[in-house]
């Protein structure tokens, strides 16, 4: 890689739009001489001219539609923020109601008593004591399922 | 029905919804006019597609207002800006799309500027198609921003080590293209 020690000088001058024209004739002379340099400007003044007339050439829309889509976003980030916390309450209060409902099932799918009537009747009408518990467990989940779905939306 | 808010409500909550934004609706219209057009030509002439720089453009300023970006001096929050902007540009190009940016520029950049006539300006769209996105970014970020090679290596995420080179390497290459005509 061969650079120049004047390269510094020559990119400051095309950046602050000082070349050719306002360059010193030291300078200009120079670069006529040096390949590197002269690479630089060719470059160089090409992107300068460039980003001038796409700067020029660009239209803007209003900030004040950015600024409004910012301020929405960032309030959006927040609500989540916070609301996350609550999302896992309602999830272990829906783990804690659940396995409420499995043990008050299992007590009532007992043999004897009120449970045994239970089950004789559940057995009548054809349904085993396990498919009923799990009819009733597909019942409720779909239940928290709805739920919890509607919430997010 | 009972009306708990903004009385009852928690104040994390009472907190989110009215989030403010670093930098107030003035200043950050000054800042805009200000920053946004050379924004634009940087990604406009990075990417090849000015509609596609006018998406990330805005992408960039909503990220810059949402993030907590230095607002305490108008070069860093500039740099700042154009970092959100390149970070864009890199996940646009590394995203599988059919029609890839890699594909098209060359067509892109060839459509530009052909009333222009044959000046440097005008050998220029069709030499930087010719260049690889990230040799793009950085001749642009160096010779039309005025940038360093550390600002250049912290705006693209690069080591500032190897950009000194890589730079070197572009910018000869693309002097050879102009020296043809800016065809390869």
């Amino acid at each position: 890689m061969i650079s120049c020690s004047r390269s510094d000088e020559i990119q400051k001058t095309l950046t602050a739009g000082r070349w050719p024209l306002a360059a010193s004739a030291d300078l200009r002379e120079h670069v006529s001489g040096c390949r590197s340099c002269a690479e630089l400007v060719r470059v160089g003044a090409a992107f300068q001219q460039d980003r001038a007339a796409m700067v020029q050439a660009k239209r803007l829309d209003s900030p004040s539609l950015l600024w409004w889509r910012a301020q929405l976003r960032r309030r959006q980030a927040a609500l989540e923020k916070v609301s996350r916390p609550m999302w896992g309450a309602q999830v272990t209060a829906m783990v804690l109601a659940l396995c409420v409902a499995v043990g008050f099932l299992w007590y009532l799918l007992r043999d004897g008593g009120l449970q045994g009537t239970l089950r004789s009747v559940m057995i009548g009408f054809g349904i085993t004591p396990l498919l009923g518990m799990v009819t009733l467990l597909a019942v409720l989940m779909g239940g928290v399922v709805v739920y919890l779905t509607l919430e997010r939306e | 029905m009972t009306t708990i808010w903004p009385q009852a409500a928690p104040a994390a909550l009472n907190e989110a919804v009215t989030a403010e934004l670093p930098m107030d609706n003035g200043a950050f219209a000054g800042f805009y006019e200000r920053t946004a057009r050379p924004l634009w030509a940087y990604l406009a002439r990075s990417s090849g597609d000015q509609a596609l720089a006018d998406d990330l453009m805005q992408e960039s300023f909503v990220r810059f207002l949402c993030a907590d970006a230095p607002t305490d001096g108008d070069v860093e929050a500039r740099r700042y800006l154009f970092r959100i902007a390149s970070n864009l540009l890199r996940d646009h190009w590394r995203r599988p799309v059919a029609a890839s940016i890699e594909d098209m520029p060359e067509m892109a950049f060839a459509a530009a500027d052909t009333t222009a006539g044959w000046d440097a300006r005008a050998q220029l769209a069709p030499a930087l198609a010719s260049l690889r996105p990230r040799e793009r970014q950085m001749l642009w970020l160096a010779h039309a921003e005025g940038y360093s090679h550390r600002e250049v290596a912290e705006i693209m995420g690069l080591g500032s080590a190897s950009i000194r080179l890589l730079l070197f390497r572009a910018r000869r290459k693309l002097a050879t293209l102009l020296e043809k005509g800016g065809r390869a």
